[in-house]
């Protein structure tokens, strides 16, 4: 059985094509293996954001890793109950290890 | 009046960009005029994965790739004032800006514009019904969600497929809201392919291609919209009608340059990219006024925002400092029918071998292309390609050209079997 | 009735907050008396008076001796003194009425005698000469009735003012009060709002525009029918403020006065209306009628770019079928009064019906004169208005006039901060755009909505998500769903 995916890797978007072991139609390294992962274990970089205390703008934070896919909205729930304090420093850590996934919620944005 | 060699209106990704390739060109007396309260521009609301792969080689959130042209600012110590809006620019390259010190004037040598692009809005694309709250613009519910961290609603359709829609669809599953389907009138999308995977397949958001919004309903608050398929002229076909209640309606629906300013200075407009008319170093027909970035033409990446500024920049450096050696041809570049815009719009030959960069963009999607520069006697130039698509912008860097005995330069996509 | 109840009686209470009554609010307050307006709206003038052409017609179009044509040659004329009293944009550009035909001619000559009637100057042009006034029209006119009194004003600016003045001058106002009920006691009129709430008055001027058959019903008479008419439009932005001078109307028919191309007040270009029977709240725009109009402004001006169009929206025209305006005191119920149908020209009634229905209501109660009327508004402050010198001053004072929120239409923080703290002040994004305009340009708000949101919230002491766009139930956004104080 064959599948055809789109590759997220950059904005090629190259289509891949996958059969058994047969892996076709990346263009480069990093295509091939985002290809073998996406069969296996898919996985995910999360963007979001976190409240501030006493602001009215909210922080935004990536996750330092690619989480597994069926992770995100658990991840999101955690993110969600956070609020952190000013400075905040370009990719200060907000939440260690989230929900032991071996990945960081890290911030994106400095706020002085 | 306080004089300038060089005034950059945008502090976003292109003004950010040519002030330090200016700067690093020998440019010291400078200054960026940013209206928002932060550099960054539109970066800032875009906290998204997907920038930086051309510029940097790694992926970067929009404000990391910010932060990343910020910190080079600061470190050369390049002046810049937030909060200050410019109002007009004249001929004679006088600035006149606002902020809470008043009204001030700069009068410049040279102008980089950088002032980025608009959305199109419901009045632009005529879509008939009721006007409830609860349309939005794509960009300006991302204003509210990644800046503020405010929903505008919880029920969401989105017309137009558009990359700032596709992010949001996505932005707005991941915060709790439900995100109904997206329709394009085209038969294509006009997002990149990888946010059509990631952005609505993840999360099993429907695409309608050929399909649009045909009305809307709701006195105060948006209730209902009807979508139906479109035929080849894209005139809705009845009797495809479909209804979907909603409380939000994000149009995604195409940018187009912020360039009311430049047009008003003079500076003649490239009809269909809608900025400036422009000549290969990005000057428009004002001598010393630079157009760069999304107000010059509407790009889909930042990382070619950040190139095309770093040329404004030079080249801006070049006109100030007298390096720019006598214009001896001027050849007029237009482009075959399938070609939508083509940046540049004349060239102005210096040198006997110019090495030019063109930017353009296709009207459809084509498999496999030749692309040719030529001018009736010659081919100067010929690439192949494959899989045009209107929503890329293709870039060729063609070096090398003699255009001393040319007059007119056509750039030609031929479609190949 | 006790004296608690007696303190508590108003004079007067005026239903609608339409452009009609916040004029006669605005001519009562110049005597002593308790005067309450109320408004279903979250503001005032959101229905017709919001989405009009904005033309003060000159008024040789009504047939000679109806209550149009009296009411709109006299306020005609009041609006160069007012529109100073009230800071509102205002500007005489003249008229020229087009004739595409034989027949149009005569309908012109016919105009022209109505006008000589009514006391309006006006002047048959030759082809040649109207279009050496307006190059851009079309080269198949035969020519136009020339009239120069015909001007432009900002229809929001003229309602809100007019309210504002009346507030500063004593009058009360309250929104989001929607009368359902009436009934007439022995020595005054019980007014009754949904909620059940009442309030006790000598005398009540119906001014409810669309609804003022139904608020006739409620006093058990109904000499009239309201039969909205819908005219849709397109705006164009300020692209060019030569392109055309004035305000281009075609020939009149029976039905109307057809299709017309006009600058705003604000500097755009209004194209429009259409004029068809609709529902009384329908106020959506549909491809046919706009293609329609775009057909025939095309007609009339071969060149005009629709391209520049950045916004469609259809008003309502609280037309009656009663050939003429509504005014007067009621036989049965004395002391109820209908200002009704005012139909187009309305607004450039407006002032002149003000001014009557407040005299007739003081010749009743016998009024005494409010010897603290003060016929001024604050003036509005805006760097278009006060040039660079005057400005730079005024943002010395308050350097929050030198931060510009809406880049479209030049609008500061500064200017927001007064609409919302004024009489009668902006208490939401439509509000803060009908007074002070981010919102109406080329962007429609998209680049400033966010930041007048905030501004509302900071300056209401309310959260973002109770910020509404128009009317209650229109909030702009959610309640947030992030932190620990999640609410």
């Amino acid at each position: 059985m064959s599948k055809k995916i789109t590759c997220i890797v950059c904005p090629n978007g190259c289509e891949i094509e996958i059969e058994g072991d047969k892996i076709s139609g990346y263009t480069c390294k990093r295509g091939l293996e985002y290809a073998k992962e996406e069969m296996i274990a898919p996985k995910r970089t999360i963007t979001s954001t976190v409240k501030i205390k006493n602001s009215n703008e909210v922080c935004p934070i990536k996750t330092s890793k690619p989480i597994p896919k069926e992770k995100i909205f658990d991840v999101l729930t955690e993110i969600n109950k956070v609020e952190i304090v000013k400075p905040i420093k370009m990719h200060e850590l907000v939440i260690e290890n989230v929900l032991n996934l071996g990945v960081n919620i890290i911030a994106t944005k400095e706020f002085l | 009046m306080i004089k300038k060699d060089l005034v950059i209106i945008g502090g976003g990704s292109a003004g950010l960009a040519s002030a330090v390739s200016a700067f690093d060109n020998g440019i010291r007396d400078l200054i960026i005029l940013e209206r928002n309260p932060e550099l960054g521009g539109i970066l800032n609301q875009c906290i998204h994965p997907g920038f930086g792969l051309h510029h940097f080689h790694e992926e970067l959130t929009g404000p990391e790739y910010a932060d990343r042209y910020i910190n080079e600012v600061k470190k050369r110590n390049i002046p810049y004032l937030l909060n200050s809006q410019v109002l007009n620019i004249t001929k004679g390259k006088i600035v006149t800006f606002i902020n809470e010190n008043g009204v001030q004037k700069f009068e410049a040598k040279a102008i980089i514009f950088a002032a980025g692009c608009n959305e199109r809005t419901r009045g632009q694309i005529l879509t008939p019904g009721y006007r409830p709250k609860g349309v939005y613009t794509a960009g300006l519910a991302q204003k509210y969600l990644n800046i503020y961290g405010r929903l505008v609603g919880k029920n969401v359709y989105i017309l137009g497929s558009g990359d700032i829609g596709l992010i949001m669809a996505r932005r707005m599953t991941l915060e709790g809201a439900k995100v109904l389907g997206v329709s394009e009138i085209m038969p294509y999308s006009n997002g990149l392919k990888r946010n059509i995977a990631q952005c609505l397949e993840d999360f099993n958001i429907p695409l309608r291609l050929s399909n649009t919004v045909t009305n809307i309903f709701g006195r105060d608050r948006l209730e209902a919209i009807e979508i139906s398929d479109v035929d080849e002229k894209l005139q809705p076909i009845k009797g495809t009608e479909k209804i979907i209640k909603c409380d939000t309606l994000l149009l995604s629906v195409g940018l187009y340059p912020f360039n009311s300013m430049l047009k008003n200075a003079g500076c003649v407009v490239n009809k269909e990219s809608k900025g400036s008319l422009v000549d290969q170093n990005l000057e428009t027909s004002i001598e010393g006024i630079f157009s760069t970035g999304n107000v010059l033409h509407v790009h889909d990446l930042v990382d070619f925002v950040s190139e095309e500024s770093e040329r404004a920049g030079t080249n801006a450096a070049k006109y100030i400092l007298n390096k720019l050696s006598e214009v001896k041809n001027i050849v007029n570049v237009s482009h075959s029918k399938n070609v939508s815009y083509l940046i540049p719009s004349i060239i102005k030959v210096r040198e006997e071998n110019e090495n030019i960069i063109f930017s353009f963009r296709v009207r459809k999607n084509i498999k496999k292309a030749t692309i040719i520069l030529k001018n009736p006697a010659k081919v100067h130039y010929s690439v192949k390609k494959i899989n045009l698509l209107p929503a890329e912008m293709i870039k060729i860097n063609v070096k090398n050209l003699n255009l001393l005995d040319c007059n007119e330069l056509s750039l030609e996509v031929i479609e190949d079997e | 009735m006790n004296k608690e109840e007696k303190q508590k009686l108003y004079d007067v209470i005026i239903i609608g907050g339409g452009v009609i009554g916040c004029s006669i609010a605005r001519y009562l307050s110049r005597f002593n008396l308790k005067l309450l307006l109320l408004e279903k709206h979250n503001d005032v003038g959101d229905e017709a008076s919001g989405a009009n052409s904005g033309i003060v017609h000159s008024g040789y179009d009504p047939l000679p001796g109806t209550k149009k044509a009296y009411f709109n040659v006299r306020g005609n004329k009041m609006f160069d003194e007012v529109v100073k009293e009230l800071d509102v944009s205002f500007k005489r550009i003249g008229s020229l009425t087009l004739s595409f035909s034989d027949e149009d001619d005569k309908t012109l000559l016919e105009l022209k005698k109505r006008g000589d009637e009514n006391g309006v100057e006006t002047k048959i042009l030759s082809k040649e000469e109207t279009l050496k006034l307006e190059p851009n029209l079309s080269k198949e006119i035969h020519g136009a009735l020339f009239a120069s009194s015909a001007g432009i004003v900002s229809p929001f600016a003229l309602t809100n003012n007019l309210m504002e003045n009346a507030l500063d001058n004593g009058a009360e106002l309250l929104l989001n009060t929607e009368v359902t009920k009436i009934k007439k006691k022995v020595e005054f009129y019980r007014v009754f709002e949904k909620n059940g709430l009442f309030f006790d008055t000598k005398l009540v001027v119906n001014a409810a525009g669309l609804y003022s058959d139904k608020i006739q019903n409620l006093v058990g008479e109904s000499d009239f029918k309201i039969t909205p008419r819908k005219g849709e439009y397109f705006v164009l932005d300020h692209f060019d403020n030569n392109f055309i001078k004035h305000t281009i109307f075609m020939c009149p028919t029976k039905v109307g006065k057809g299709v017309l191309i006009s600058q705003t007040a604000s500097g755009n270009y209004l194209v429009g209306p259409s004029n068809d029977e609709c529902a009384v709240d329908d106020v959506s725009t549909d491809s046919l009628t706009l293609s329609e109009i775009k057909k025939t402004a095309l007609k009339i001006c071969p060149s005009l770019p629709f391209e520049e169009t950045i916004r469609e929206f259809s008003g309502i025209r609280p037309n009656s079928d009663i050939d003429d305006f509504i005014i007067k005191e009621s036989e049965k119920n004395p002391g109820f009064y209908t200002v009704g149908g005012i139909m187009s020209p309305g607004l450039a009634s407006s002032l002149a019906i003000g001014e009557y229905v407040s005299e007739l209501i003081e010749k009743k109660l016998n009024l005494e004169i409010n010897k603290n009327f003060n016929q001024y508004i604050r003036k509005h402050l805006s760097l278009a208005k006060l040039g660079e010198e005057k400005y730079n001053e005024l943002i010395k004072e308050d350097p929050r006039y030198g931060h510009m929120v809406c880049r479209c239409e030049k609008v500061s923080e500064g200017q927001i901060l007064d609409a919302i703290h004024r009489n009668s002040g902006a208490r939401t994004i439509k509000g803060v755009k009908k007074r002070v305009r981010p919102g109406f340009g080329k962007c429609q708000g998209t680049f400033c909505e966010a930041g007048i949101a905030q501004i509302l919230a900071r300056e209401l002491k309310v959260d973002l998500s109770e910020i509404c766009y128009s009317d209650l139930g229109t909030n702009v956004l959610l309640k947030a769903h992030k932190g620990s104080e999640n609410d």
